[in-house]
């Protein structure tokens, strides 16, 4: 187990390097001149001199990532080109609404799509089965920004529920419940609807298992037969499709942060492209691989902790 | 008590188990055996009200006079573990491989015996104690694939007694474990039913082992119950053609091999086991069996009375 751990432990440590010699290299090697575009087109050649030398980009690559990667070690990614202030404190601001967006889709992701495809296995050819696999299906296949829209003229400007976009912060917390619902659904239906049927075919298959039999013939009700022999069995392929899932969510915000105007990292990494602000970009591409290698790693823990028979051969 | 009357399950046009009339009485101990594929898991099951889905039950079955016939899910479930428990032939699968089987066992205890987790843990190790379990506390803290076949099937074993049932009912309990151990497994069920004055339904293919832990015996073919009786007197003078086919008590006796100290199993009846829906409406037997008559395949021999033994088969009119 300890070794287990070590072993997954070193895994993560280099593939979040891999994965920002990767970053560095994409961002170092796309053309523009960050020194024109902050000075603008009538800099003099000087100016621009003198600034490259300033950001560094005169340096051997080799040195440039070094120093990239150990001051992000502390905390420090630089000041961006567009914003003129530090990297870091243009992220901290707006984590805390990407975090609250990718939460409550992982939330909504996972609830419904536990509710659902027990439901759905429950009633194993009937009724509800085929609802449930019929609405899934249609969830899958619309495409999220459509939804966003979709859900803004319905439930914002005809029946004016729900604000349109817009993130009050969390001081007033009914408020900004408020105003994920739309964003959330938008966000994570499709995830749910994705898992959701991974649910449901988990569970039937764990439902022919003799064990199951062994539950029932013990007098157990049907719902503490499936919610706690099935769904604790059911749970590796759904374990795997969340961790990939995380990172959709959390790549899905860049979309949905724009369509609803939600002053996020989605919002930011966008603008920052635009601006071709190139600390900042490279700071949240970084940031964004990072959730998505340990969302990962988490999964591989997670699988440990769900199955004592792995706990044994690992 | 339980008293099956008719009791049928079909699917469709196949029949799994046709007509079964039977009483359980407290105490009783009764060995059901037969082929492959002969309707002895089904009866089981109908006994538990966990006839698939897609079976279609008929006929009458009451528990202490309670109608269960038509019963829903949860008039079952009340009757399940308290009334009537059941262990399955495959002791490798059956136990959730998630839970420690401490748990598994402690479960029932609180949820139909209201007991406090601690009450019920340490019940739990009396039960381990009372089906033979070495090292019994260490064992409740065990996950199912720390354990052995055997020790596994005792965990169920012990899940089954936990409720106290008036019956137990062992599908092939000894089937899937090793041969040293089979009649260590056997005897265990035949004392327990006899200390707790529970009535025990023991299915297997082992006739030796029917005959140390049973005091009937059912032999069913293609889902009819087709001899009933003592189970001393059927297995030393079988009635039915099909009971003499399972014993090797026909003209030609081969002697039973024993195969590397394996008792021997049911011998081999020429011919095989047809489809449930290829079966003829008369004697299910008819086709396979060496005495058949000429209305044996259209008419439906009726259970008859040989004195304390009952048997369906037209051979046996008009004077046994
Ligand atoms: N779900 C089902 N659908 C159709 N036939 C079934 C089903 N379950 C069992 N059967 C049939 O019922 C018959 C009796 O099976 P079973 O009671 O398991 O026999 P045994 O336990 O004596 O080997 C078998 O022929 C089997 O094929
Ligand atoms: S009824 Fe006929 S076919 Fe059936 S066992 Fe008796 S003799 Fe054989
Ligand atoms: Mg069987």
């Amino acid at each position: 187990m300890g070794y287990f751990l070590l072993r997954r432990s070193v895994g993560f440590i280099l593939t979040l390097f891999a994965v920002s010699v990767v970053v560095f290299a994409v961002m170092n090697v796309l053309p523009g001149d960050p020194a024109l575009t902050i000075l603008g087109l009538d800099a003099t050649e000087d100016a621009l001199a003198a600034l490259r030398d300033q950001l560094g980009l005169n340096d051997p690559l080799l040195t440039r990532y070094w120093s990239w990667v150990t001051n992000a070690l502390t905390g420090d990614f630089g000041v961006s080109h567009s914003f003129r202030v530090p990297v870091a404190g243009l992220i901290a601001e707006r984590l805390p609404m990407t975090i609250s967006l990718a939460v409550s889709g992982m939330i909504f992701t996972v609830v419904l799509a536990l509710v659902l495809g027990i439901a759905a296995a429950a009633n194993h050819r009937k009724a509800g089965d085929w609802g449930i696999m019929f609405v899934s299906q249609l969830g899958i296949a619309v495409p999220a920004f459509w939804l966003a829209m979709l859900l803004v003229l319905v439930f914002a400007v005809n029946l004016r529920w729900l604000p349109p976009g817009g993130f009050p912060g969390w001081s007033d917390p009914v408020a900004a419940m408020r105003a994920l619902i739309l964003p959330t659904v938008a966000l994570a239906l499709v995830q749910s609807s994705v898992l959701a049927r991974v649910t449901r075919s988990s569970a039937l298959e764990v439902m022919r298992q003799d064990y199951v039999r062994t539950a029932r013939a013990s007098g157990f009700s049907r719902r503490r037969v499936l919610w706690r022999h099935v769904l604790p069995n059911a749970l590796v392929p759904i374990v795997t499709i969340v961790g990939m899932q995380f990172a959709a969510l959390v790549t899905g915000t860049i979309v949905i942060e724009n369509v609803f105007y939600l002053p996020g990292l989605g919002r930011l990494i966008f603008q920052s492209i635009a601006n071709r602000d190139l600390p900042t970009v490279q700071a949240l591409v970084m940031l964004f691989a990072a959730i998505v290698v340990t969302a990962n790693f988490i999964v591989d823990l997670l699988y440990v902790v769900i199955d004592p028979r792995l706990k044994a051969r690992a | 008590m339980f008293e099956l009357d008719q009791l049928s399950v079909s699917f469709g046009t196949a029949t799994a188990l046709r007509e079964a009339t039977l009483t359980i009485r407290p105490g009783d101990r009764l060995g059901v055996v037969g082929e492959s594929g002969s309707g002895k898991t089904m009866l089981g099951l109908s006994l538990m009200g966990m006839a698939p889905d897609a079976a279609q039950v008929t006929g009458r079955l009451t528990v202490d006079g309670q109608e269960m016939t038509g019963a829903g899910e949860a008039d079952w479930q009340r009757l399940r573990a308290r009334k009537v428990a059941m262990i399955f032939q495959e002791p490798m699968s059956a136990l959730n491989p998630l839970r420690r089987v401490g748990d598994t066992v402690a479960d029932p205890l609180r949820i139909h015996m209201g007991l406090s987790a601690a009450e019920a843990d340490a019940r739990a190790l009396d039960l381990f104690r009372e089906v033979g379990m070495p090292d019994p506390e260490a064992r409740l803290r065990q996950f199912p694939h720390e354990m052995s076949g055997g020790q596994r099937q005792r965990v169920l074993i012990a899940l089954a007694l936990a409720c106290d049932p008036a019956l137990l009912i062992a599908d092939e309990p000894t089937t899937a474990l090793d041969a040293n151990i089979r009649l260590r497994i056997t005897d265990l069920l035949a004392r327990l039913a006899d200390q707790r004055g529970m009535a025990l339904l023991f299915i297997s293919h082992d006739l030796a082992a029917v005959a140390r832990a049973t005091t009937e015996i059912a032999v069913m073919y293609g889902g009819d119950i087709v001899e009933r009786g003592a189970t001393p007197a059927v297995l030393k003078d079988p009635a039915h053609p099909y009971t003499r086919g399972l014993l090797g008590a026909r003209p030609d006796p081969a002697p039973q091999p024993r195969r590397n100290g394996k008792r021997p199993r049911l011998p081999t009846i020429p011919g095989t086991v047809p489809a449930l829906g290829d079966l003829a409406p008369g004697c299910r037997f008819s086709g396979r069996c060496p005495v058949e008559l000429a209305h044996c395949a259209t008419v439906r021999p009726e259970m008859r009375d040989l004195g304390g033994r009952f048997a369906a088969c037209h051979a046996l009119e008009g004077g046994a």
